[in-house]
């Protein structure tokens, strides 16, 4: 290259700085809200006695932190620094840099603000309503841009690796957010689902599962093709493998989530798909932890000392575990004893804690030094994160694989006689406290040690002096020459948009070919003509479980399984869910399944239950919710709620808008009467009562066949 | 590092044969017991088969012992041959590490590619074998699995293994009950005052019913036990009905599922004893006056002379 040539720029460091500092702020705000979750599990009282500090609600407030503020910004971070390096071309626009920087921002204040209110639309980590998912939309998109326009403007002919990662992550994401957060708004803060019971629940975990592949993954796989050989000063292993391994990961991996949902009222045919595709990802994920593993050979006598390395290497190898993990608990007889118990939440935080975390703080220990100019203020304590870190993961993980086992074995377990060996649910969850306090005792180990990054970086800022705007040269880029025997890869690599909707169709197929049919093809939800929409009451029951997050702790969704069959009753059918927008089958139980709860108990044992829940089942871990008796419930939008079900296809008569208040009394008044004839007085808008009739419908209406009404 | 590759080859070799592997291990308890019920003769026809695997396993090992001291000694006698490298370092080289140039060297220079990003340079090195072998592996397991349960649709479907499960389990409480010497129902019931059984049901009443019917019986959610009135009758034997059937429409929960007939006597006898007593907090008198020297069968009579507290003694003289 001839050096006249050369072509001035800059690299943009502030706003790598700011994400950098919003990823450490975000990250100790939400991993103290997950210390604080972690003790509510075995202090109830933790809750501070309010809706607003609860588990149910604080729990989605934990994983929305540490996702999207926490990985996010750390996502940001890294590709506003290594990208416009990679292509020799600073960020295509500044302002939409910024623009993106605020919204994110924004975005997660929002959320910080809407979800402790209840604001929720309680599908796993797309809880927010849908004005905020309009704006992660918009930013979104704009991140997009930028990167695009960067893309357009590029001195590199070809794209790296860890290009291809961000492109696919970004498009990848905007596909999986827009289309799970579809639905009808009733209001400005309360829209219901597009999709009902098993439609939504697929949607839901196609989603779900994609955005730790898409947000928790392969960003992170594009970061490590970036920092790593940084880091190590050594070549990347294999450039073959790296084209293997992102091809092939990130079409498999679009079809995995129906491993969310085995043994569920999925149809089968996509339960095996979700079998067999996660199965298949084993060697796709792990080619990403072989190349990065392989590129460390010669260079393992520096991790001895280098805590960018060390905390790189357990991040690749926890990687690895989780990715070996994740298949083994996607084969059905291995899921029938994991699934709802602790071990997903284990597993779950081995890649959060080992992999996202421990990348990310290597990335910011190798980031700091550079951008200020300086060496690391000091080693050792980033060492001693290092030990902390690890022991913290040991001690977060171990304890929930002993508590998983002991939990589940417990309530599979039979007497010779044929009968449950642990009836009530309570005696399993007595069993795993102390695991629950040693989990607690972990996560605030890998806390501390992040308290220890946040001085060290602030010690490494003060020593050093922070360089803006990074200058460098390189050549303009020569139009394209055609050259024989070219590579077809490496011609892919020249084409950006060509890439990139590549990209799109290998992410598209998977989803394609499992959802639709499930929406369209009837046989996939077989209708139960017993099955009723929700009276106007329990509607609005319904709205405040949703609100209060107990899909967080209780399922509904009884498996066909003995054990738990004779404990909750009949197991779950596709039919009954059909007015479930959106569908509550949880992920994880707590506390036990809710689907058959109608008419098990009385009225008077659900109240006294929600004011003090150890006083129905003693030793319970459930919070009070003693507030729901006084607090009183507005009905005034229960006209727009019924209109916009009946728009989704919900059968409520024409008109019957005008009627669904005095409905809703008439059915109040009933459960008031009951309650009284307990003894316990409350009003007919009490939330109480709602949330009564609520849990007294559930899973009732295939009973009615048989049974006439009470 | 290369044994912790092979040893992770092994896990995924036992794994991607996964679902024959977790049938094995839910069918084990019935494996056990067909084993229980083979007669001897089949019995020493397995062991004599174990017994020769076990045999042809040993001269395999010997075997092996055999070709690689005859291989050490041939390559005493041969240098040459000592140069060739071994089969397993053949083996290694195609299907597990692949050829692996040393850091550094000229070998690893030449794999270099030209261009570099940003100053990271990339290897032009093949996927590791292994690797590649795991992904086949696993396409194939999907492949397979696939046809067995999708499209030859073979595979028993999760509502087949349930209604397996509840037949197994059907048998088994059948065996069970033919194993019992007496059933104890709500027509035979008979209080019992043992201390045991008292301080046995007092403790299922700890545990189950205190929520309702709070713990000194006194009621709350559930009826008053400590009184002479019942809604559903007071003698041991409406009392055993009530606690196994429950009376669903008035929140009381059929328990017949979760406590085995012993014990809903022993907690049924436990309620009795409360008669009389006086609790913190009693719930209103509900239902019917019972008279316990009004018997409803032949049993029931038995129940009432007995001395079991003094309070049921002077609820009977009261009469």
């Amino acid at each position: 290259m001839s050096g006249p040539s050369l072509e001035q720029f800059s690299y943009d460091n502030k706003i790598v700085k700011y994400f950098g500092v919003a990823t450490i702020a975000w990250g100790l705000v939400g991993m103290l809200v997950g210390l604080i979750v972690a003790i509510q599990l075995f202090l109830p009282e933790a809750n501070l006695g309010n809706p607003y500090t609860t588990f149910g609600r604080i729990r989605p407030l934990h994983t929305n932190a540490v996702i999207f503020a926490f990985v996010g910004n750390a996502i940001f971070a890294g590709i506003y620094y290594s990208m416009p390096r990679l292509l020799k071309a600073p960020m295509w626009n500044k302002n939409l840099s910024w623009f993106h920087f605020w919204g994110w921002q924004l975005i997660i204040l929002l959320a910080a603000i809407t979800l402790p209110l209840g604001i929720t639309t309680s599908k796993e980590y797309a809880e927010l309503e849908w004005p905020i998912d309009i704006l992660i939309a918009v930013v979104w998109v704009a991140f997009g841009a930028n990167m695009i326009g960067t893309l357009l403007t590029r001195r590199e002919k070809h794209m790296y690796v860890a290009i291809w990662f961000y492109l696919a992550s970004f498009v990848t994401v905007a596909v999986l957010h827009i289309f799970n957060s579809l639905a009808l708004p009733v209001s400005f803060l309360k829209s219901y689902s597009a999709y009902a019971g098993v439609q939504d629940a697929l949607v839901q975990w196609w989603y779900g599962h994609n955005a730790v592949a898409f947000f928790l993954t392969t960003p992170f796989l594009g970061l490590m093709y970036y920092y790593l050989p940084k880091a190590a000063n050594r070549p990347v292993y294999s450039y073959k493998l790296s084209i293997v391994h992102f091809w092939s990961l990130i079409f498999l991996y679009i079809w995995a989530g129906p491993h969310h949902l085995l043994y569920t009222a999925l149809p089968e045919w996509a339960q095996v798909l979700g079998v067999i595709f996660s199965v298949m990802l084993i060697a796709p994920s792990w080619g990403g932890m072989v190349n990065g593993l392989l590129t460390l050979r010669g260079a393992w006598d520096k991790v001895r000392v280098d805590p960018v390395l060390k905390f790189m290497v357990v991040a690749v190898t926890a990687y690895g575990m989780a990715t070996f993990e994740g298949p083994m608990l996607s084969l059905k007889n291995v899921n029938a004893i994991a699934h709802y118990t602790d071990w997903i939440v284990g597993h779950v935080h081995i890649g959060g804690l080992g992999w996202n975390g421990f990348f990310t703080f290597a990335m910011l220990y190798w980031l700091w030094p550079k951008m200020w100019r300086t060496n690391l203020y000091s080693t050792k304590l980033a060492t001693t994160h290092f030990w902390l870190g690890t022991i913290g993961i040991i001690f977060y993980a171990l304890p929930l694989y002993v508590s998983a086992l002991t939990q589940s074995l417990m309530l599979k377990e039979f007497t010779e006689a044929g009968r449950l060996a642990y009836p009530n649910f309570i005696e399993t969850v007595i069993q795993i406290v102390p695991m629950y306090i040693l989990r607690a005792l972990g996560g605030l180990l890998y806390l501390t040690g992040a308290f220890l990054l946040v001085y060290n970086m602030i010690m490494t800022a003060k020593q050093g002096k922070f360089v803006a705007e990074e200058a460098d040269e390189a050549p303009a880029l020569a139009p394209h020459v055609e050259e024989k025997g070219e590579f077809w890869h490496r011609a892919w690599e020249r084409k950006p948009v060509f890439f990139t909707l590549l990209a799109t169709v290998a992410i598209l197929i998977g989803g394609i070919i499992e959802i639709i049919p499930t929406i369209l093809v009837k046989s996939n939800v077989p209708t139960i003509t017993s099955v009723q929409p929700y009276t106007p009451l329990e509607l609005q029951g319904r709205d405040l479980y949703i609100s209060h997050g107990c899909v967080g702790c209780h399922s509904q969704m009884i498996r066909p399984f003995r054990s738990e069959t004779e404990r909750y009753g009949e197991y779950s059918k596709a039919g009954e869910y059909v007015y479930d927008r959106p569908f509550l089958w949880g992920s994880k139980r707590s506390g036990p399944d809710l689907h058959r709860v109608g008419g098990k108990y009385p009225d008077s044992w659900h109240y006294h239950h929600m004011m003090d829940p150890t006083s129905m089942s003693p030793g319970s871990l459930m919070p009070a919710y003693d507030w729901m008796s006084t607090n009183i419930m507005d009905h005034s939008s229960l006209p727009d709620k019924i209109s916009t079900l009946r728009s989704l296809g919900v059968p409520y008569p024409e008109g019957y808008e005008a009627q669904a208040q005095a409905d809703l009394y008439v059915q109040a008044d009933g459960i008031v009467k009951n309650l009284k004839s307990a003894g316990i007085e409350v009003v007919p808008d009490s939330e109480i009562v709602a949330l009564i009739a609520y849990l007294q419908r559930l899973g009732t209406d295939i009973k009615k066949t048989t049974a006439s009404n009470p | 590092m290369k044994k912790f590759k092979y040893l992770m080859l092994l896990l995924l070799g036992v794994f991607g044969s996964s679902p024959a592997w977790a049938q094995a291990a839910e069918a084990e308890s019935s494996w056990m017991g067909t084993l229980q019920q083979m007669d001897s003769s089949q019995l020493t026809l397995l062991i004599i088969l174990g017994v020769v695997l076990l045999v042809i396993v040993l001269l395999l090992f010997l075997m092996i012992y055999l070709m690689s001291f005859m291989s050490a000694v041939l390559k005493k006698e041969n240098p040459e041959l000592a140069a060739q490298p071994s089969w397993w370092d053949e083996f290694k080289l195609k299907y597990v590490t692949g050829k692996m140039q040393p850091v550094g060297s000229p070998e690893e220079k030449r794999l270099m590619k030209e261009h570099t990003f940003d100053g990271i340079v990339e290897l032009d090195n093949h996927m590791p074998p292994w690797l590649a072998n795991v992904f086949y592996i696993t396409i194939a397991f999907g492949v397979i699995y696939f046809t067995y349960y999708t499209v030859l649709g073979l595979g028993v479907s999760q509502y087949e293994e349930y209604a397996e499960e509840q037949r197994v389990a059907a048998l088994q409480i059948e065996a069970y009950k033919a194993n019992l010497t007496s059933l104890i129902d709500e027509t035979n019931v008979v209080f019992d005052e043992s201390a045991a059984a008292i301080s046995a049901g007092q403790s299922i009443f700890q545990a189950n019913c205190v929520a309702c019917h709070a713990q000194d019986g006194g009621g709350g959610v559930g009826s008053n036990l400590t009184d002479e009135y019942w809604k559903h009758g007071g003698s041991i034997n409406d009392i055993f009905k009530v606690i196994k059937y429950g009376v669903p429409e008035k929140g009381m929960i059929p328990w017949q599922d979760q406590l085995s007939p012993e014990q809903i006597q022993q907690v049924a006898s436990f309620i009795l004893t409360l008669q009389g007593t006086t609790p913190a907090n009693p719930k209103e008198a509900e239902g019917e006056r019972y008279v316990p020297n009004a018997p409803a069968s032949a049993d029931s009579a038995l129940v009432a002379p007995v001395d079991t507290t003094k309070v049921v003694a002077v609820a009977g003289t009261e009469e």
